[in-house]
């Protein structure tokens, strides 16, 4: 279990300011939505906790984001084992070229995880979960686990050898979420995981967030501010790259303090 | 009523542009097909006459004597096209990695515009560069070694052609890259792979059907140049080819003796059928790599 804390964080793209001195403690265990209206640096915000935010070019970031105390933005920082920590699900699922088990299995392959290290993630995921001495066996295992924890085991398991590109868009989501899990991710980033997910798709990948965040520190951006009310525990709320309110859900829904914030939560911006 | 005519109007012409518009593409299907016909119709004597596959086979090049043999070009053809690959493949790809997914912004910048003029040069600047450069170069490096060899020879020509192809084999390579989502590499740097990984695991992945469209196209591309080759490659039919000795390909043969070739009987007819399988392989390459095309789709 992670802990993350955000401390006066700048964000520079092109010289433009979109994040203007931010500081946030993500509380643990708990679904943390980020709201706010289009171009308020919700996503800049998330894509900053994993340093994604990087890829795009001419970004500067100032202050920092520590995790367990460790500033990611340290040059001294592992950021890949840092990466690891953060299981992240963008708008789009992305299926890797290679069949759904490889898919899950692609995380601990690359890390050269052990059957040790491997047997760990999947009982840190399910402490009644079979353990074994053989690598292949264990990854088996784990690979089970994350599905069955990202609610997409029933679904596939006839059919792990099958190219993960052929499922659906919703069943690719949640087996991008399996394959954050099964790198021992502890905690989750989501931008916008479900815009481009049908209902019935949104409502799986919902329940799946509720059901893991007894274990888990889930941040998501959102526009929707149902989803929001939903699944949120705690809200931050941003405007024009300044974060405006955070606090527990139902003081944000229900009183919050700023004008700004009541407005949005009320629907008369958006 | 207004409305009426001008519907009726707005429909035919409608109808009209596109008919128009299949125009285009019946003329350019309507050249090739013409092209095999003509070849077809001009080698018929040599395709007919019952040692075509002699024609094919044999080394004898004695027009003078009635032998044609194409042996010697269609060898020389292919080893210099095969070895222009070697040559250009690696170091193409690479590149085009390397711009895409690795360099700063400032060298892509200038980078990018620099390998689309190199693309563009006419191939005659690069001939008149290999006789420059790498005749000597290729002289020297034999004369290290201790082979007698002018230079000019199948070496050169493949260096040459290799110079040639880089760039456009690069630039499609490139695009290729590019228009690969970069959610791809985010789901693998967000799972803690590195940048190599995430390229080599998914995007190579995901780009191999361009990548090899881009190598066939490299390869008709060597395959048909004449200006570059017939300036370096020494000319001389060689049955076996050899890095230090001459080679002489398909489109050199056309291009050298389409002049002198009125007085000779059956000498037409050899240059076309030369010309009628310089038009079959590289038809061939191209549906081939559609159908690889269509297949890897299909995979994923």
């Amino acid at each position: 279990m992670s802990h993350l804390s955000i401390k006066d964080l700048h964000v520079y793209y092109e010289g433009v300011e979109t994040l203007k001195g931010i500081d946030l403690e993500i509380p643990d265990k708990s679904i943390v939505a980020i709201i706010g209206p289009s171009g308020c640096g919700k996503t800049t915000l998330l894509r900053s906790i994993n340093r994604l935010l990087e890829l795009s070019s001419d970004v500067k970031v100032t202050g920092s984001v520590e995790i367990d105390g460790e500033n990611i933005y340290d040059p001294k920082a592992d950021l890949i084992s840092l990466r690891k920590k953060m299981g992240f699900l963008s708008q789009r699922p992305f299926p890797l070229p290679c069949s759904i088990f490889d898919n899950v299995a692609y995380g601990p392959k690359i890390h050269r995880m052990d059957a040790d290290a491997i047997n760990a993630v999947a009982l840190s995921l399910e402490p009644a979960s079979k353990v074994s001495k053989n690598r292949k066996e264990a990854l088996a295992n784990l690979v089970e686990i994350c599905l069955v924890k990202a609610g997409l085991w029933d679904e596939v398991k006839e059919r792990l050898g099958s190219p993960a590109s052929r499922l659906s868009i919703g069943q690719q989501q949640r087996l991008s979420l399996a394959r954050a899990l099964a790198v021992g991710a502890e905690m989750i980033l989501g931008d916008e995981p479900t815009s481009a997910l049908d209902p019935i798709s949104t409502k799986q990948i919902e329940e799946q967030f509720k059901a893991l965040s007894s274990q888990y520190s889930i941040v998501m951006v959102t526009h929707i501010l149902r989803q929001a009310r939903r699944l949120a525990d705690y809200v931050v709320f941003m405007y024009l790259g300044e974060l405006i309110e955070h606090g527990p859900a139902e003081k944000i829904f229900n009183s919050p303090e700023k004008e700004m914030t009541r407005r949005y939560i009320k629907g008369d911006m958006s | 009523m207004l409305g009426d005519s001008s519907l009726k109007y707005r429909v035919r012409e409608d109808c009209i542009t596109g008919w128009l518009l299949k125009v285009p593409v019946l003329i350019a299907v309507g050249m090739l097909v013409l092209f095999f016909v003509v070849l077809t119709a001009k080698s018929w004597p040599l395709l007919t006459g019952g040692n075509f596959w002699q024609v094919l086979t044999s080394s004898e090049w004695l027009p003078s004597e009635g032998k044609f043999g194409l042996w010697p070009f269609i060898i020389g053809t292919i080893a210099v096209t095969f070895l222009t690959m070697v040559l250009a493949v690696p170091v193409s790809v690479l590149a085009a990695v390397f711009l895409n997914e690795f360099a700063p912004k400032k060298l892509k910048a200038i980078a990018l515009p620099v390998i689309d003029v190199l693309a563009a040069v006419p191939s005659v600047i690069y001939g008149a560069c290999g006789v420059i450069a790498f005749i000597p170069m290729v002289k020297a490096l034999g004369g290290a070694l201790g082979i007698n060899t002018t230079g000019r020879c199948l070496l050169t020509a493949a260096l040459v052609l290799a110079i040639m192809v880089i760039p456009v084999i690069l630039s499609i390579v490139r695009d290729v890259l590019a228009a690969i989502p970069q959610e791809a590499r985010e789901a693998l740097l967000a799972l803690g792979a590195t940048r190599w990984e995430a390229t080599y695991h998914v995007v190579l992945k995901l780009a191999l059907p361009g990548i090899i469209a881009a190598i066939m196209l490299g390869v008709s591309r060597a395959f048909g140049e004449t200006m570059a080759v017939m300036m370096v490659a020494g000319s001389i039919p060689e049955p076996k080819p050899s890095l230090f000795k001459a080679v002489y390909t398909l489109p050199a043969l056309i291009a050298d003796k389409y002049g002198e070739m009125l007085s000779i009987k059956m000498y037409d007819v050899a240059l076309m059928t030369a010309a009628l399988i310089l038009m079959v392989v590289i038809a061939f390459f191209n549906f081939g790599a559609h159908l690889i095309l269509i297949r890897l789709r299909r995979k994923y």
